[in-house]
């Protein structure tokens, strides 16, 4: 149990943003949060507020304006790039359409870290592929084309991808966009049945009734910074009305403020 | 919607690539013979066996060895070395339209060229037929294609946008040739004789000398590309995924361009810029190997591109007719259609690669 309630990810006074020298701009006042081994972790914030520079800037795509990222305890910076990809998985937004690439193929390039100067599949890597492939219900799609594959299915084959890789830790940007609402679901399932395997993921999402059912701990992204804590918690405390204020000022049954009364149905 | 019971069907057979090289392999090899009996002088197959296994009179011998062979192993190896920079290009920009000669770096290997043989002294045309001058031309035309691949990259750091690219790439290669033009309009009369003779370099026209320097660059522009097949394939789903799995993006950036800048600038360095031939073969690869996968599509694309290379070497000759056409129109009319019909499918699949 002791295991379970390590810290695995965390981050302190985290500056994030884009650009360089005098044109560089911080986003957010300096963030801090953490995500215990096996937790699972939804980012809600608004558009633009920086979700995705700070998944960015979690996993070393994206430089830090001052703070740092601690993996398993280890500055991220000091984590040499094939070592990180073993510790720390990665979903984007952007939507794979490769020609010619099965679903398996997709799913064995995540054996990256992994194998040798060829990316030869040896038993060991082949084991976890099939692992991957069948953990996410893709074992009758291995031999489709990706480009073939439906938003759903193909979420599900980048998700056996991250697992593929082997990481402690998988990092993904909006895995539900796009999706239908039984797609949401789905993914939304398969991401906590994951994180109950011993995974810890972080993932961002607008969807904010699904993330407030199966997260374990919500890091809540304002203009102020960011707020962590139980779902509960945070409706408890109102932590999520801030993010409701709306410049727009239109009342109704649609209006922006009745949308934080209506949280408070799922305490 | 699809029935439950459909789920599956819809797999795709993996091809049984065993068979498909061995096919291949032995199509290259009678191709290579073909190029061989075929040209303007019709010489019986049986002379032409003569003529490399024992004696067969010297002037059969003279045209079968000092001719058609070189010019078929020219043929063979300017293939491969254009459809592999074609096929790297294509996946490091991930571009399916990608290609040496569109996007300008044949272009760059020509002004490479034409810098050294116009803007230096006239006593390299001197050492053109010694050993050293075919290295500086090589390598000047490395340096150009290099320097195009760099300028390529940072236009398509900026623009996603494929048919942006191709088109700034045209005017890139434009712009090159334009230059080339100015430099022979202010040279003098034996430099730019030395530089129109290379311009009209066809595959037959190389040295011993030359074909030497040509077949070791492709060969190790070969071997790092074998280094690169890993680095390939991960970079097909993006450079920002390549580089959560652990790739080094400037270390791989660097050895794709010095492997495309060997390749293709080496080529254009002793047979002038070659069309379409870089772009069209990996698309012909990936047809017939159906896979993503750069271990098998950079051998595929070495067969495919050496098997086309030759077609286009022996209708260029016109067998039975006394007249040459030149090789890059053949290519042309090879590779355009191939072109057309990918930039037509992109259109229906909104720019899916």
């Amino acid at each position: 149990m002791k295991e379970k309630e390590a810290t695995i990810l965390s981050f302190d006074a985290l500056g994030i943003g884009y650009g360089s020298g005098a044109r560089r701009k911080i986003l957010l006042p300096p963030l801090t949060a953490s995500a215990r081994r096996g937790e699972l972790v939804a980012i809600i914030g608004r558009n633009g507020i920086g979700k995705s520079t700070l998944l960015r800037t979690m996993i070393g795509l994206h430089t830090a304006f001052g703070g740092q990222v601690l993996i398993q305890g280890e500055n991220l910076l000091k984590i040499p790039r094939m070592e990180l990809a073993r510790r720390i998985g990665y979903i984007s937004t952007e939507i794979i359409r490769t020609s010619n690439m099965t679903v398996f193929d997709l799913v064995a390039l995540g054996r990256f870290p992994h194998t040798n100067w060829i990316g030869r599949i040896d038993n060991r890597s082949r084991e976890v592929i099939d692992d991957a492939i069948e953990k996410t219900g893709m074992s009758n799609f291995t031999g489709r084309y990706i480009a073939e594959l439906s938003d759903g299915e193909r979420q599900r084959a980048m998700i056996a991808r991250v697992l593929a890789q082997d990481a402690a830790i998988m990092v993904m940007d909006e895995p539900l966009a796009f999706l239908d609402l039984p797609g949401k679901y789905e993914i939304a399932n398969l991401i906590r049945n994951l994180s109950r395997t011993g995974k810890t993921i972080v993932f961002s999402t607008h969807d904010l009734d699904i993330a407030v059912k199966i997260a374990d701990r919500i890091w809540l992204m304002l203009r102020e910074g960011l707020t962590e804590g139980s779902p509960v918690k945070l409706i408890a405390n109102g932590s999520f009305d801030a993010m409701f204020e709306s410049q727009v000022s239109l009342t109704g049954p649609f209006s922006v403020s009745s949308a934080s009364g209506y949280l408070k149905n799922f305490l | 919607m699809k029935a439950a019971s459909d789920i599956g069907k819809n797999n795709h057979q993996i091809r049984d690539y065993t068979l498909i090289f061995s096919i291949m392999f032995l199509l290259l090899v009678v191709f290579f013979l073909l190029d061989l009996f075929l040209g303007s002088v019709s010489i019986k197959a049986s002379d032409v066996f003569k003529a490399i296994f024992s004696d067969a009179g010297r002037d059969i011998e003279t045209i079968v060895m000092n001719f058609r062979f070189p010019k078929a192993v020219t043929a063979l190896v300017v293939g491969i070395a254009l459809s592999l920079s074609g096929l790297q290009m294509q996946t490091l920009f991930r571009n399916p339209l990608a290609g040496p000669y569109v996007l300008g770096v044949s272009a760059g290997a020509s002004l490479g060229v034409a810098t050294v043989i116009l803007g230096f002294s006239t006593g390299l045309t001197v050492m053109n037929l010694q050993g050293l001058g075919n290295w500086i031309l090589v390598i000047s035309a490395w340096i150009g294609a290099g320097l195009v691949m760099l300028l390529i990259m940072f236009i398509s750091s900026r623009v996603r946008d494929i048919m942006t690219i191709l088109i700034l790439g045209m005017m890139l290669a434009s712009g090159l040739s334009a230059i080339v033009s100015i430099m022979q309009y202010f040279s003098s009369e034996t430099m730019l004789k030395a530089y129109v003779i290379w311009t009209m370099g066809s595959l037959g026209n190389l040295s011993s000398g030359q074909l030497n320097v040509l077949v070791i660059s492709v060969l190790a522009g070969t071997l790092l590309s074998i280094f690169s097949i890993k680095m390939l394939n991960v970079l097909l789903i993006g450079e920002n995924y390549a580089g959560s799995m652990g790739l080094n993006i400037k270390l791989s950036r660097t050895l794709i361009f010095a492997c495309t800048s060997i390749l293709a600038g080496s080529v254009t360095a002793f047979c002038g810029p070659i069309g379409f031939i870089g772009i069209a073969v990996p698309h012909i690869a990936r047809n017939i190997f159906r896979t993503s996968d750069h271990a098998i599509l950079i051998p595929g694309s070495i067969l495919t591109g050496g098997i086309v290379m030759l077609i286009s070497d022996i209708v260029s000759q016109l067998p039975g007719s006394e007249s040459i056409l030149p090789v890059n129109s053949v290519t042309s009319l090879i590779g355009i259609p191939i072109v057309i019909w990918v930039i037509l499918r992109n259109r229906r699949n909104s720019g899916s690669f």
